[in-house]
C-alpha cells in the first residue's frame, strides 16, 4: 500500500507531499483543483512506460495522433507545472514494495523529420524528454526510439499492478480482456455473482467477439434470448463491471477512479461502494477514488463509520496566488463526523 | 405485509437528504444542545447582531463537541471560520465540564482556552462560556429561569410553594429543578402552547423569557469580545 507521495512540478502541482494514505483514499475539490492530475501522477509513477503519459491525454479528450509527424518535446510539455524548472519528480513510498520515484525531464528540442512516406531504415534516437525510474537502489530507463514500425517506447519493471478508470469506466477491450483473462483460470463467477449482487436482471456474463462491435464483454439479460454488450444497457452497469475487473487486475496494487459516481443511480451508490470495498480489500486494491458528488460521499457513510482507519479524505484546492494545485488531508474519524454531521465537505 | 402498511404510510420512499451544511459567516458559535443553540441564536438577534456575521449550530450534547468540531475542521467552509465560541453547561461539576470541552478543543485542533470565557487568539480565536456562569453549577435553564425571575419577582414564591408541594422535586438536583422551574414559568405564560420546550419557545406569544435582560449581558459581553479580538 502506498504510504505516502510526493510530487514536483507536475500538471498543476508545484509541491506536493501527502502522507498517512489510507487503503481507500477519497478525493474531492473543485474543478481544475488537481483530482485528476492526482491521479495521473500516481498512474505515472507506479507505471512502468512513458507511453502512459500519452494515455493520460487520450483519456482527457486529446484524440490526436501524436506521432504523425516526429515532433520535439511538444507532445510531452503539458504534464509540466513549470517548463523552466528542470523536472518533473513523483515518488512514493509503498510498505511492501519500498520507496519509487520517477524522474522525468525534457531533453532536445530538435523535431526529427523523414521523408515524405518513408519509414526510418535504422533506429534512430529520439530524446525529447527522458523517463527515469529509480525502484530502490536501481535506475531504470525507457528509452524512446523511432524504428521502422513507429516509435517504440521502452518498459520498466511494473511496480504493481495499476488500473486507471475515467468517469466511463474501462474501455471495451480491456474489460473484455480482463474478463477473459479470469475466464481462463476459471473466477469468472466472482465477477457474475458481484454483478447479480447489485443487478438481479443479469444472468451471465461473457466475452463474445461481434463483427461490427469487435471482442467485448456481453451480458444475458432476464427475459432476452440474445446477449447485449454491457455498454448498450447502461453505463452504470459498465461502470460498476469496470470498476471490479480493474480490482482483479489490481489485485495487491492500485486501482484510480475519476469520477466515481458518474453513470450510477442514487440508489445503487451505496451498493456499488459496498461492493466495490469488498473487493478492493480482498484483493488488497488500494484505491484513489474522485468524486463530485455529496450524494456519493454520503453513501459511503456507514462504510467509514464502520472502518474510519481504513479511509482518508483528500480535499484539492488551487492556490489563488500561484495557480498551484494543494491537498489537505483528513483522517477517517474526521470524514466520518464531517459525514454524520452533513457538512458540505467537497 | 409490513411491506404494504409501509408503503401505504409511504416510509417505502427513499428520504430525501438535506442539502449539505454550508456556512459563511466568520464566527461559528456551537450550543451543546439545541435549546443552547438556539437561545444564544435568538439572544444575538435580539441585540442586533446582523444574522449573517454568526452561524449557531448544535452539538447533540456534550459528548457531541468532538465529533461536531472534527466536522467544522473538515468542512470546505472551514478556511472562513476565523471565531469560534463554544456554548456549554456547567452542570454539577464545572471543573469537569469545562475540562470536557477542552478535551474536545484539543482533540479537534482548535486552540484551547485556559478557563471558562477567557480568549486564547488562535487563529481561530476561541472561547468557551460555561452556562449559567464560570464555576457555577447549572445549565442553560438556571439562567433562564434567573432572567425571567429578575424581571418578574413575584415569580418566585409561587414556584417555591409548587416545588415544596411536589414530592418528586425534593432532592433534586439544581439541573433538573432548573429544568422543571423553567418549564413551569412557560406553562404559566405561554399560552399559545403551554407544553413548548426552551428551544422552540422564542418565537411564541407570551414567552416569558426576556432576551433582554441583564443577567444574559455576561454572554452576550463574551460574545461580543470574541467578535472584537
Amino acid at each position: 500500500m502506498i504510504q505516502s507521495l510526493e510530487i514536483e512540478n507536475f500538471r498543476g502541482f508545484k509541491s506536493l507531499r501527502l502522507e498517512a494514505l489510507r487503503p481507500v483514499n477519497i478525493i474531492v475539490g473543485p474543478n481544475a483543483s488537481g483530482k485528476t492530475s492526482l491521479l495521473e501522477a500516481l498512474f505515472l509513477v507506479a507505471g512502468n512506460t512513458p507511453e502512459n503519459s500519452l494515455k493520460l491525454k487520450r483519456w482527457r479528450g486529446l484524440t490526436g495522433k501524436f506521432f504523425a509527424i516526429v515532433p520535439g518535446r511538444e507532445p510531452w510539455q503539458d504534464i509540466f507545472f513549470d517548463l523552466t524548472k528542470a523536472a518533473i519528480s513523483i515518488s512514493i513510498m509503498d510498505n511492501e514494495w519500498g520507496k519509487r520515484r520517477l524522474d522525468v525531464s525534457l531533453g532536445s528540442e530538435q523535431m526529427i523529420t523523414l521523408p515524405f512516406g518513408e519509414s526510418p531504415q535504422q533506429q534512430l534516437a529520439y530524446n525529447p524528454i527522458s523517463f527515469i525510474w529509480n525502484i530502490g537502489e536501481k535506475t531504470f530507463e525507457a528509452p524512446l526510439q523511432i524504428t521502422k514500425e513507429g516509435l517504440r517506447i521502452g518498459n520498466v519493471p511494473q511496480f504493481s499492478n495499476t488500473s486507471f478508470l475515467t468517469n466511463k469506466g474501462g474501455t471495451q477491450t480491456e474489460n473484455a480482456d480482463r474478463f477473459s483473462a479470469l475466464s481462463k483460470v476459471n473466477r469468472e463467477n466472482e465477477i457474475i455473482n458481484a454483478m447479480k449482487e447489485m443487478y438481479p436482471f443479469i444472468q451471465n456474463l461473457t466475452v463474445e467477439t461481434d463483427p461490427g462491435v469487435g471482442a467485448a464483454l456481453f451480458a444475458l439479460i432476464k427475459g432476452r434470448d440474445k446477449k447485449i454488450p454491457v455498454p448498450l444497457i447502461s453505463d452504470g452497469i459498465n461502470k460498476y463491471v469496470s470498476i471490479l475487473l480493474a480490482i482483479y487486475f489490481a489485485n495487491k496494487g492500485l486501482l484510480l477512479v475519476d469520477d466515481i459516481e458518474s453513470g450510477f443511480y442514487y440508489r445503487t451508490i451505496k451498493h456499488m461502494w459496498t461492493g466495490m470495498l469488498k473487493q478492493a480489500k480482498s484483493n488488497e486494491t488500494q484505491v484513489f477514488a474522485a468524486t463530485h458528488s455529496m450524494e456519493c460521499l454520503q453513501a459511503l457513510r456507514s462504510s467509514v463509520e464502520k472502518d474510519p482507519d481504513s479511509f482518508c479524505l483528500l480535499r484539492m484546492r488551487r492556490n489563488q496566488e500561484n495557480g498551484a494545485c494543494e491537498a489537505e488531508r483528513f483522517d477517517g474519524k474526521r470524514f466520518a463526523a464531517a459525514l454524520e454531521e452533513g457538512f458540505e465537505i467537497r | 405485509m409490513l411491506l404494504r402498511w409501509k408503503k401505504a404510510l409511504r416510509l417505502d420512499r427513499p428520504r430525501i437528504p438535506p442539502p449539505p451544511i454550508t456556512f459563511d459567516a466568520p464566527f461559528y458559535i456551537v450550543g451543546e444542545g439545541s435549546a443552547d443553540a438556539a437561545f444564544v441564536d435568538e439572544l444575538l438577534k435580539s441585540r442586533g447582531v446582523p444574522n449573517n456575521n454568526f452561524f449557531v449550530r448544535e452539538a447533540e450534547g456534550r459528548t457531541g463537541f468532538e465529533r461536531h468540531l472534527d466536522a467544522v475542521q473538515t468542512s470546505s467552509d472551514r478556511p472562513k471560520l476565523t471565531r469560534l465560541a463554544v456554548v456549554a453547561d456547567n452542570d454539577l461539576d464545572p471543573a469537569q465540564s469545562f475540562a470536557s470541552v477542552q478535551d474536545a478543543l484539543q482533540r479537534t485542533g482548535f486552540p484551547v482556552p485556559a478557563s471558562p470565557s477567557t480568549i486564547v487568539t488562535g487563529p481561530p480565536v476561541v472561547g468557551v462560556f460555561m452556562m449559567p456562569g464560570p464555576g457555577v453549577q447549572g445549565n442553560l435553564e438556571t439562567l433562564l429561569t434567573e432572567a425571567v425571575l429578575a424581571t418578574n419577582p413575584q415569580f418566585q414564591p409561587c414556584l417555591n410553594d409548587f416545588a415544596s408541594c411536589m414530592v418528586a422535586p425534593v432532592g433534586w438536583d439544581i439541573n433538573k429543578t432548573s429544568k422543571m422551574r423553567i418549564q413551569l414559568l412557560i406553562a404559566g405564560c405561554c399560552e399559545e402552547d403551554p407544553a413548548c420546550s426552551v428551544a422552540y419557545i422564542w418565537n411564541k406569544s407570551g414567552n416569558p423569557i426576556p432576551l433582554s435582560s441583564s443577567r444574559f449581558d455576561p454572554l452576550y459581553n463574551f460574545l461580543q469580545q470574541i467578535v472584537t479580538t
